[in-house]
Parts: C-alpha cells; structure tokens; sequence
C-alpha cells in the first residue's frame, strides 16, 4: 500500500477525503439561493439540454404512439362519452362555484382567504433529469423571471410529484417525492388527509425505494383511513398546498415497536418514468 | 491543428457529453428501466483520459466535470460526484502505468470503474443516511445494469477517444515520473 501510494500522496488522498466528507455534511440538506456563476451554468447547461430533449422527447413519443393508433379509437369513443358527463358536471360546478363566492361574501371572507385556493397552475417542460439514480431531480423550464420560487409544489396531471428546490432566472430544479427521506434535514414532510375525510391525518416524509411506496406516518389509532383512500395534502405544513393528490393507500399496520401510532404505505399518483414525466405544473399559491 | 485547440475540443466534448448523459439516455429505454441504467460517458472519458494521457489531466477532468454534475442536479448534497470522479480519474491513471495499453485492459477499467463508481456513490449516500437500502438491493437493481451498459458504451467509444487523446500527446509518449 505504502509502495503504491507515497506518503505524501497518501496524506494528500486522507487531506482530500475529510475535505469532501466536510463538504458533503455541510451542504446536506443546506439550501441556499444559487449564486451567479451557479445561474449562469445552469441555465446555459439547460439551454442545451433543453434543445436536445425536446426533439428527442418528440421522436420517443411518436414511435410510441404508431403503436398506440388502433387503441386511440376507443379510447375516443369512451373520451366522447365522459365529455358529456363532465359538461353536466361543469353547470352544477359554475352554480356552486357562484354560491360559494355569494355565501363567501355574505360571511365577511378577507380577500386573501378568498384567493386562498385560487391556485395558478404553470405548465413546465422537463428538460433533463438527474442520471444518478439514487438522486432524483428533475430540471424545468420556467425560472423566477417566470415568478417560480423556492418551495413550491409540482405535479402532474395524476398527482403530486416534488418541490422546487433551486432556482435560476430561466429555469428551476424539482426534487422529486422519490428523493424524501425521513432523515433528512431537506426533506420538507408532507402533511396529508384524505380526501373526502379531512379528518384523518398524516405526515409522509420518507419514500421506499425497494417498493416504490410512499411511507405515511404518525396516524393514528382510531383514525379510519383505510385501503384504496385516497391522500391529498393537507396544507398545514405551510409549504404544500392543500387539496393537491398524493396517491391511494395500499396498506396500513400498526407502527414499528414501541410507537403507538400506524403507519400507511401510499402508492404515488404520479408516475415518475421520463416517458410520463415531460410535463409538470408549478403549483403557485396567489398572494394577497 | 496544434495541441492547445485540441485540448479546448476535449473538454467540449466532455461538456457535450455531459449534456447528453441528462437528456438522451432515458428516450433509448423503456419505462423503468431508463432510471436503472446509466450511461456514465463522461466516467468513461475521465478514465480513458487517466489511462491514455495522464493521472492528473484526469483527475482535473474528474473534479470539474463531478463538480458540474454536482452543481447542476444539486439534490441531497454537494461534493459527491466530485469527489468520486476525481477519484476514479486518478486511481485509473496510477493502477496502470504500462506502455501497450490494449482494448481488452481498457473496456475492463471502465467496467471496473463504473463499478466502483457507482458504489462509492452508493456508500456516500448511505453514510450521509440518503439511502437506506441495502448494498445488495442497489447492486442488482442499478449498479450492475449500469455496469453492462457502459462495458458495451467503452466498446464503442474506445477507438474514437483513443485516437483523439493520443493525439493530443506528443509524437514520443513521455515516460512518466517515477512514483514516491
């Protein structure tokens, strides 16, 4: 060992290890906003990446849907079907939707707590992806000159995905729900209920990666959530939203030993494979 | 063309590569399995580079371009893939000081590179507690797959990269510096 590494070179190696193991300890979890030369990098890199997966992305889709062609058919046929079902829905709902604000005013409701569930949904492009598979971020094309900021709540149209975490002018980095982990100090966890049950209470903080489940924590005993709930966030984390959907319950036990409370496996709404994942939308919260 | 603007093309390359390892690989295979398996061109490059021109050209390459990927894609922490491709750069250029270097002894120090990459990754994100699935369980599901991919990427990139890099050496390839 000596023979092949110097002792110079050996104390340099042992020097460059506590270095990087400081590093790594210091930036875990450690969010601050970018710095210029990082924007800058950034967003040029993204340029680039941003010019090769959209064409890229185009061609994958429409080898994909040749295949697709004879299925589309029916898909239309039963598409044509639940229109007429959503335009039934959609009167009723412009009727509530005209009470409520009616109802709203009548109680006094300050203009904020009126805009509160007014969300903006911004629709982003995915324009490259994190090739470490263990570190699941995505990359957008919307930036905080589009008014994207920190914390913010991405998802898809099934459900949630992730979280802004970084932002440069042109484009932002999304953590994906596949990156929590209950450790973690950047992990930001997830207040969740149920939908239809605003009732039950859960936080979820930490995904399993052996099988693509979503763990939700702290329920507890006499809390009815059951298998096949739906989860939606609870929005008293203060960073997510509420209302936004998670995923379904696909079992629920009693917790590890000596806790008292139960704990739930959530399957994710949203699919996180690149083919599925090419648009996102910001959640942006309007403020007053 | 002289030696310096070939140099300035190497590490455009790189970056190119770089660009590409984000974008283009998770179009060539299907669902899942775009996530398992990844293609570590710019690994690849940096351990040609320790093998073919020099330990510290690819140690350099190796902090800069981990730094980028580190940077750019900043999820758990910084300093990870910095630290591991400078590594690799450098151990690939200090295993092997021979003079013939064949094709066989250079696709198998990118399989054993991608492989100890990718562990090391691995054994980062488990001390930081990032990861707590077992080794096993990261092995098969993508070290592993990854590993063939890239002995099959170093097949084909072996002979471009190695006429390029070579010439950027001077015509007599210099003895290196005794060790010590």
């Amino acid at each position: 060992m000596l023979k092949l590494f110097g002792n110079k070179r050996l104390l340099i190696l042992l020097a460059a290890l506590i270095l990087f193991v400081a590093l790594m300890g210091i930036t875990k979890g450690k969010r601050e906003s970018m710095t210029w030369p990082e924007k800058f990098l950034s967003d040029t890199i993204s340029w680039a990446q941003g010019v090769l997966y959209r064409p890229a992305s185009r061609v994958a889709g429409f080898v994909e849907e040749i295949g697709r062609l004879r299925r589309l058919y029916e898909e239309n046929k039963a598409l044509k079907r639940t229109i007429v079902f959503y335009e039934r829905d959609m009167a009723r709902l412009n009727y509530l939707e005209e009470e409520n604000r009616r109802l709203k005013e009548a109680l006094g409701f300050t203009e904020r707590q009126k805009s509160r569930d007014n969300y903006v949904y911004r629709i982003a492009r995915v324009i490259s992806r994190s090739p470490d598979t263990l570190n699941n971020t995505i990359r957008i094309d919307l930036g905080s000159e589009d008014g994207v900021r920190e914390n913010m709540a991405v998802t898809t149209s099934q459900g949630l995905v992730g979280r802004v975490v970084r932002v440069s002018p042109f484009h932002a980095t999304v953590e994906l729900l596949t990156n929590m982990e209950i450790d973690e100090v950047s992990t930001k966890a997830i207040a969740a209920t149920v939908e239809g049950n605003e009732r039950s209470f859960g936080v979820i903080q930490s995904y399993d990666r052996q099988k693509g489940l979503l763990l939700m924590t702290k329920i507890t005993h006499e809390d009815p959530i059951a298998e096949g709930d739906v989860v939606v966030t609870a929005g008293t984390g203060g960073v997510f939203p509420p209302g936004l959907v998670i995923g379904t319950v696909v079992s629920r036990e009693a917790g590890m030993l000596g806790t008292i409370t139960h704990t739930a496996l959530v399957r994710p709404a949203a699919d996180f494979d690149p083919l599925s994942l090419k648009e996102v939308f910001v959640v942006e919260v309007p403020e007053p | 063309m002289n030696i310096q603007w070939r140099a300035l093309g190497l590490w455009f390359g790189f970056l190119a590569a770089f660009i590409v390892e984000g974008t283009l690989p998770f179009w060539f295979f299907p669902g899942e399995w775009s996530l398992r398996l990844s293609p570590h061109l710019v690994l690849i490059g940096v351990l040609f580079a320790g093998v073919l021109m020099n330990r510290y050209y690819a140690l350099a390459l190796g902090l800069v371009f981990g730094l980028l990927q580190d940077v750019h894609y900043y999820g758990h922490m910084l300093g990870v893939h910095t630290f591991v491709m400078g590594l690799c750069g450098y151990l690939s250029g200090l295993a092997l000081q021979r003079k013939f270097v064949t094709f066989f002894y250079l696709v198998s120090v990118a399989v054993v590179g991608s492989l100890f990459y990718d562990s090391l990754v691995y054994l980062c994100y488990l001390l930081f507690r990032v990861v707590r699935e077992p080794f096993l369980w990261a092995f098969t599901h993508h070290i592993a797959p990854s590993m063939l991919l890239n002995a099959f990427l170093a097949v084909l990139l072996y002979l471009p990269v190695r006429q390029y890099m070579e010439s950027m050496l001077p015509k007599k390839r210099e003895e290196e510096p005794p060790l010590g």
